[in-house]
């Protein structure tokens, strides 16, 4: 480890990102000093504080977590899944992924209107819309993730005696998991898109709560508990990042090899 | 202990786009069990073929590739390939990736018998350690314990120490000699390196390009074990240079004089 100076350890991990938090949220103040209507930070501060002692703020925080959560899952899963069949099979890789290509450019949210009606306005249907829009873009990128597997792990593989199951799920899934990863966290924020499109288009479709603030301020033009709001969602999803997408990064690239450590070669 | 190969008669050639290539015609080669032959020839003469071939990876076009008297119908942990390139999993440590040939084939005393090996080739320091973390060296000793930990009958390898740096490859060579004397194991040695191949082989195999043929061969019976610079290798290597430049398609004519025989390309 390169630790530069006598400075603690933490500073050295955490300070640049409080540095340029402390920056955007002066920022955010200057503006709101500016524009009449934006609430500044000390405005949305006390009205996260009241939301805390209402509930509001673990309410949407647990909820919305719930909801990603589930989704997430399911549509990791089956994405995953999906998408290592594609790999390993041309057929379906030539029949399926010019559509695939075409649901992951296309914004799911447009499905959400379809939804609505056929399945009701349930947090099923929204659910449903989130996962299966999420899905698209993971499976694709775990088939290019499989296709890019060197091809001599492959007959290392091989020639170890991995056939078939065995092949895929110790060599290629492993192989193949940095791209899996990227794929992964791109249909994360897909999914998370798609579910605020639900709430601007219909309400408390989530059952997050995140639609009926966004209907309280749209009839009452306070966006206090708005901003508030926007804070509780970065700091989900600020929470996930670092927890779990860039820990899985980071792992990976250690056991790769693609940290520098300073060891001898 | 070693198996029997024998080719007879092979030709191969790969459909590809302009109506095919031929890769060997009519290659007949009887390799005793336990015998260490080394093959060399200008680059496209179908030496890996020949290995791919014995592998089961693909099969002749016409001709006949038996393992003892068995004909080869594909691969098996009977005949183990060794890669230029290390070809270790970059996700396992040395460990896992000794072992995983041994579980692959569900052998109970697995981790006896990747200690055992591990300390055989000198790494039992780095068992925890991944491929990056080693260098050229010791990533081709991890690969070699790798194979031997197997117990194939026939060891294929495809130019394995051609990356490393001259002192290590140097080592790998005497280390090499000393497996192979101890497991009795068949070993096909492929190379573009004249001496390389005197140092390690029972015979030298020598090969032309456009397509692969057997030019003939030169037979070894040198004490082992034996080092590249030793003179009477060198002085045999010139012998197997003068075949290999008979079967030199492309037409270099540089004069080989005794001076400047130790060129090896």
């Amino acid at each position: 480890m390169s630790a530069s100076s006598a400075a603690p350890n933490w500073w050295h991990r955490g300070g640049p990102a409080v540095s340029v938090g402390l920056a955007l949220a002066l920022l955010w103040a200057l503006a709101s000093l500016v524009i009449d209507s934006l609430p500044g930070p000390a405005d949305t501060a006390s009205q996260l504080w009241a939301m805390a002692r209402s509930g509001q703020l673990w309410s949407i925080f647990f909820r919305t977590a719930g909801f990603m959560g589930v989704c997430f899952a399911v549509a990791a899963i089956g994405g995953v899944s999906l998408g290592l069949l594609l790999g390993s099979r041309p057929w379906a890789d030539r029949g399926f992924s010019p559509y695939l290509a075409a649901l992951q450019g296309m914004p799911t949210s447009m499905w959400i209107p379809v939804a609505a009606i056929v399945l009701g306005t349930s947090p099923a249907s929204l659910a449903a819309v989130v996962t299966i829009g999420a899905m698209p873009a993971i499976m694709l990128a775990t088939r290019t993730a499989v296709k890019n597997v060197p091809p001599l792990l492959i007959r290392a593989g091989r020639t170890f005696g991995a056939e078939g199951r065995t092949l895929r799920r110790h060599v290629i899934l492993p192989a193949a998991l940095p791209g899996i990863t990227t794929g992964l966290e791109l249909g994360w924020s897909i999914a998370f898109r798609c579910l605020v499109a639900g709430e601007i288009f219909s309400g408390a479709l989530s059952g997050t709560g995140i639609g009926d603030v966004i209907q309280a301020s749209r009839t009452s033009g306070d966006l206090s508990e708005m901003m508030a709001t926007i804070i509780i969602v970065l700091a989900f999803t600020l929470a996930v990042d670092r927890l779990v997408f860039a820990r899985v990064h980071h792992r990976l690239r250690v056991s790769r090899g693609l940290v520098d450590t300073g060891l001898p070669h | 202990m070693g198996a029997r190969v024998g080719l007879e008669s092979v030709t191969q050639s790969f459909a590809n786009g302009d109506g095919g290539r031929v890769a060997l015609v009519d290659v007949s080669l009887d390799i005793a069990a336990g015998e260490f032959v080394s093959i060399v020839g200008p680059s496209g003469c179908g030496k890996s073929t020949l290995l791919d071939l014995i592998a089961g990876h693909t099969r002749p076009t016409a001709g006949r590739v038996a393992l003892e008297d068995a004909d080869v119908r594909g691969p098996g942990p009977d005949r183990i390939m060794v890669f230029q390139e290390h070809a270790l999993f970059p996700w396992l440590s040395v460990a896992d990736n000794v072992a995983f040939g041994l579980r692959n084939s569900g052998r109970s005393d697995a981790d006896a018998t990747v200690a055992m090996w591990l300390a055989k080739v000198g790494l039992t320091d780095a068992a925890a350690m991944h491929p990056h973390q080693l260098s050229g060296g010791m990533r081709q000793r991890a690969a070699l314990a790798r194979a031997f930990a197997m117990r194939p009958e026939v060891l294929l390898m495809d130019e394995p120490f051609s990356a490393l740096d001259a002192p290590s490859r140097d080592r790998l060579h005497v280390e090499l000699q000393e497996l192979w004397r101890e497991t009795g194991t068949t070993i096909v040695f492929v190379t573009h390196n004249v001496r390389e191949a005197v140092a390690l082989g029972d015979r030298v195999v020598v090969m032309s390009s456009g397509p692969g043929r057997i030019m003939g061969e030169v037979r070894v019976k040198l004490p082992r074990p034996r080092v590249v610079e030793s003179e009477r290798v060198v002085a045999l290597a010139q012998e197997a240079r003068r075949l290999l430049d008979a079967a030199d398609q492309l037409g270099i004519t540089a004069p080989r004089t005794a001076e400047d025989s130790h060129v090896s390309i």
